[in-house]
């Protein structure tokens, strides 16, 4: 398009938890991520206090704030097809090499498997949900052969086999 | 596991809304994003809609609808307030110019929660908004100057600016 859109890159997701030194805990070494010098912010009235995690050879990064007398609003259930009669947020994608090895070590991380796990050729993505130790949903994708599309196939399955073959 | 446990930056964000097409005409016009018919599907057994919106640099939204969905949190007035709700506060995009940016955002009708500020301690400017359904977004536009910036942040941001998803820490 000629007027280049405002809105750039993803640059991160934001949480707000109910134990913060664990959810902090859990993300450094779930994801191995961390937390760099000076990423801590404090504010009061009303105090907040939030931390900036990354992983430092992908750009992922997520922020994680934490506020006294926060609460978790009801939800219709944690796995994807419940949680989609819940208007809001509902999950936040990440792509990985290996969906087993992946699931393997955050299942080990405390993280809880969800439905929908299964592949699904024709968008050529192997896909699994599962939820973090506060519930909040996280998808994994690990791009496969896209088999059956026709001649012009989406977006997904074009990003999805482009980044399977590392471009 | 190794470091390539995770992949790349996050694929998608997903949420669920109440009006299907409102949302995704405005997440397209708004963020500038394309649709391929081929990434709109349905699960008829559960009245269920979805869309997949994509941006000219690969990022995507995906917007999901359900018959007689609800929304639980939300109606805070402000981005503070807002943190009340355990969950997915808010997620951020880089913005290479911010006023342009919240032209564009005011423009299509977002309510702005947050106005323009600089965070000179991590070397940038940002602003908050909603969007029609009470989503909060950030934008975020990496700014030169503090040396003595958090660096980890404003970095890695300035890489991703320029490079678009390649991330290097250089300290």
């Amino acid at each position: 398009m000629s007027d280049s859109p405002p809105i750039g890159y993803l640059d991160h997701v934001a949480f707000c938890v109910n134990d913060f030194e664990a959810q902090v805990a859990w993300y450094k070494q779930a994801f191995r991520m961390h937390e760099g010098e000076g990423e801590r912010i404090y504010t009061d009235e009303p105090y907040t206090q939030s931390a900036l995690l990354m992983s430092s050879d992908n750009g992922l990064c997520i922020e994680i704030f934490e506020r006294p007398g926060s609460a978790r609003p009801p939800s219709s259930g944690e796995g994807p097809l419940e949680g989609t009669r819940d208007q809001g947020f509902h999950h936040w994608t990440l792509r990985v090499l290996d969906l087993d090895a992946a699931l393997a070590h955050l299942e080990a991380a405390g993280a809880k498997v969800l439905g929908f796990r299964g592949d699904y050729p024709h968008i050529g993505a192997r896909i699994a949900f599962v939820a973090d130790p506060e519930g909040n949903r996280l998808e994994l994708v690990q791009a496969i052969p896209v088999v059956g599309h026709d001649p012009k196939p989406g977006t997904l399955s074009r990003m999805r086999h482009d980044q399977a073959i590392g471009a | 596991m190794t470091d390539s446990l995770v992949a790349g930056p996050a694929d998608h964000m997903c949420i669920s809304v109440a009006d299907f097409e409102g949302m995704v005409k405005w997440y397209k016009e708004t963020f500038g994003l394309d649709e391929d018919v081929a990434d709109r599907f349905e699960v008829p057994e559960s009245q269920i809609k979805g869309a997949l919106l994509m941006g000219p640099n690969g990022f995507r939204i995906e917007i999901l609808w359900r018959e007689g969905s609800v929304r639980h949190s939300g109606g805070h007035t402000d981005p503070v307030a807002a943190v009340l709700d355990q969950g997915y506060l808010h997620w951020g995009f880089l913005v290479a110019d911010l006023d342009a940016a919240l032209v564009r955002i005011q423009a299509a009708g977002a309510k702005i929660t947050h106005p323009k500020a600089e965070m000179a301690s991590h070397n940038v400017l940002f602003a908050i908004f909603e969007d029609p359904e009470g989503n909060n977004i950030e934008v975020i536009q990496p700014v030169a100057g503090n040396q003595n910036a958090a660096g980890r942040w404003s970095r890695l941001r300035y890489h991703q600016g320029v490079n678009g998803v390649t991330a290097e820490l250089d300290d």
